[in-house]
């Protein structure tokens, strides 16, 4: 059985307490640093290359732990994060209400522009104003 | 008559208790900023690792179906980080954005659109041609309408404004998490490391590894250019981690400072956004400025 998987504490998987897992990471980067006897006492450039593999594992291993820590962060973060987005989100709609305020001043300046053809009683521009003015009010 | 006297009444609300949005729009691109910083180091992180994979997989002659793979963890440290971030600095952001949008005065005047409508009533004119409203009453009326769109407008950025204050407990509580992935939370044994601890002792862990098996007398007699030419390559690496390491001079813990800094200034903001003239937040936004600008150097 390989070293790395015999050494994998339970308890910081399981158990996912941050403090747990901090440790586990202490315990884990230990080992790794221990196993720097074994890569002095390699017998050549391959036998050593495979200790490192083995501490590349176990430092590994402590990496995913520190994952699970940060996802941790994450998981009590988004709870704040998503009030925050509440608030911001209720900005758009502030903005979104301004720029509809404008587009409906734009549409009654179309409106009163159909008007001022209208008040002059003549038919052809009157229906011409009339098509442009359902242009307008479709877009 | 009674149209001078709406107008006046008009005008006299615009005036009173007008918050300055200048310093609203100033905190909330120095939100940006410290978002923005966060971010830049925790990008400094993925690249560290990027860095240190590529060595290891070289120097220690990693298989590419390795179940463990240095780049695989890489790949997933790139993930986990854009979750973290994607609920703290880019929420944190976000705010930074809202602010600095309820401070754009454009986007909230309203006059032009008022003006080229109400002139359009100067066009209507009956068949002999005479107008139905004269240019006088066209004054007054797009003067009314123009102080009735700057009050409404007034108001609704004051009340984005307060929305966004009202989000301050969340938003403390939200950049404490942020500053724990930096630095040891207070609150927790003082033995443990933070996140952040964690990440840049297991690399520096890792290029010690390296730079000693890149001096191993084995590895030089195989391979002696090459491991020349790796031990210059991998000086860099060391000279960034040199910067991360745990401690008050640390990277950590000035980003933690930074976001301390930028804690207070909300505190501040809180009291002060609808001031007219604020001046405990000026001053807080410059000394938060100042310190953003250091630690953007020094993360560069």
């Amino acid at each position: 059985m390989p070293a790395t998987e015999a050494v994998e504490p339970e308890v910081a998987v399981d158990g996912l307490t941050d403090e747990a897992l901090a440790q586990s990471i202490g315990w884990l980067r230990q080992q790794a640093d221990a196993l720097g006897k074994d890569f002095a006492a390699g017998a050549d450039v391959e036998a050593k290359q495979e200790v490192r593999r083995r501490q590349e594992d176990l430092r590994d291993q402590a990496d995913e732990l520190v994952e699970k820590r940060v996802k941790l962060l994450t998981a009590s973060a988004s709870i704040t994060g998503g009030m925050i987005k509440g608030a911001t989100d209720a900005v758009d709609d502030i903005l979104s209400r301004i720029n509809n305020v404008k587009s409906k001043l734009a549409l009654l300046g179309k409106v009163l522009d159909f008007f001022a053809v209208l008040a002059t009683g003549k038919v052809q521009p009157i229906l011409e104003a009339a098509v442009q003015l359902k242009d307008d009010l479709r877009t | 008559m009674r149209i001078k006297v709406w107008a006046s009444a008009l005008i006299a609300l615009v005036l009173s208790g007008c918050a300055n949005f200048k310093a609203v729009g100033d905190f909330g691109t120095e939100t940006q900023r410290m978002a923005s910083t966060v971010h830049s180091e925790v990008s400094a992180l993925q690249s560290l690792c990027k860095q240190n994979a590529s060595f290891i997989v070289a120097v220690y002659n990693v298989p590419d179906d390795a179940k463990r793979h240095p780049a695989k963890r890489c790949e997933s440290y790139r993930r986990t980080f854009g979750e973290l971030a994607a609920v703290t600095a880019d929420t944190i952001n976000d705010y930074g954005k809202a602010l600095t949008a309820l401070a754009n005065d454009q986007s909230f005047d309203l006059s032009n659109d008022v003006k080229s409508t109400t002139s359009k009533l100067g066009a209507i004119k009956d068949a002999d041609g005479n107008a139905f409203v004269s240019a006088e009453q066209i004054g007054v009326i797009a003067k009314v309408l123009d102080l009735l769109a700057e009050v409404w407008a007034k108001g609704q950025r004051e009340q984005g404004i307060k929305r966004l204050i009202e989000a301050k407990p969340y938003l403390v509580a939200n950049a404490q998490i942020m500053r724990s992935f930096f630095v040891t939370d207070p609150s927790k044994p003082t033995a443990l490391a933070s996140p952040y601890d964690d990440i840049v002792g297991i690399a520096t862990d890792r290029y010690k590894d390296l730079v000693d098996t890149l001096n191993d007398p084995d590895f030089r007699a195989k391979e002696p250019i090459r491991t020349q030419e790796l031990r210059i390559a991998v000086q860099p690496i060391g000279d960034d981690l040199i910067v991360r390491r745990p401690g008050p001079s640390g990277m950590g813990a000035k980003v933690a400072a930074t976001i301390d800094d930028w804690i207070k200034t909300l505190d501040t903001f809180e009291r002060d956004a609808l001031k007219p003239d604020p001046k405990a937040l000026y001053e807080q936004l410059k000394a938060l400025r100042e310190k953003v600008i250091d630690l953007r150097v020094a993360l560069r």
